[in-house]
């Protein structure tokens, strides 16, 4: 569990003590269950795909450094996937 | 101008491998999509290829999941592959894929492109601009 400080409007209070109190459970309870129930709601923007690609290489760029990496994947992609021999023009 | 491109999977193998030079051409093609607004479309089999390769091939098992996750939460636009684009994809691997390195997947995501319209593939792979599809260097050229 994670714990989460956050603030609610006072709408949000009153709806939340009322569900807890009549479903007799707890704030936590419904806070966790609307959360997940609301959260499949909530779509990232379409227009931001580009972006999701620089999220990824800041993620990468996170991550140590290897320096024995190979330096020529995505040019020889197909020989570092699949096997088979290296292109001659991309060593 | 078509608003949209269709990428492969060698775009998010070289945003993963920042030891590739090909990493800073990728990243830096990425921000000018995102700067002009360009919507990103995967097949959903270039996904699939990318996380596959990463994780059982180039022992990336990190990179592999954050890109699952970015797809289960909706960050990348999908286009699935129905049966006529991979019917279509059939045709162009028999007519085309005169290398051993043309697989079927290349030639989904050159379908895929058609089925939307769009002339332009984000990928260094140098195939799609001997089927007539465009780069995303000369798009930013435009």
């Amino acid at each position: 569990m994670y714990r989460l400080h956050l603030y609610l409007t006072d709408n949000l209070k009153k709806e939340l003590d009322i569900k807890a109190k009549l479903s007799k459970k707890t704030k936590a309870e419904i806070a966790r269950l609307a959360l997940e129930k609301g959260l499949k709601q909530v779509k990232i923007p379409k227009s931001k795909s580009a972006q999701a690609l620089l999220d990824l290489a800041h993620f990468a760029e996170s991550l140590p450094y290897d320096k024995n990496a190979p330096k020529d994947v995505v040019k020889n992609m197909d020989y570092y996937t699949w096997g088979g021999e290296k292109d001659k023009n991309h060593e | 101008m078509s608003n949209r491109i269709v990428a492969d999977a060698d775009i998010l193998i070289a945003l993963t491998f920042d030891e590739d030079p090909l990493h800073n051409k990728a990243k830096a093609f990425s921000e000018t999509l995102a700067r002009m607004g360009i919507t990103v479309v995967f097949p959903n089999t270039a996904i699939l290829e990318a996380i596959t390769a990463l994780k059982r091939s180039l022992n990336k098992p990190k990179e592999a999941h954050f890109i699952n996750q970015q797809y289960l939460q909706g960050a990348y636009e999908v286009e699935y592959i129905d049966s006529e684009t991979q019917k279509r994809a059939g045709v162009i691997f028999e007519k085309k894929a005169v290398s051993k390195k043309n697989t079927i997947f290349d030639a989904v995501v050159a379908a895929t492109a058609e089925k939307l319209a769009t002339n332009t593939i984000f990928s260094f792979d140098e195939w799609y601009s001997k089927l007539g599809f465009s780069s995303v260097g000369e798009l930013s050229k435009n």
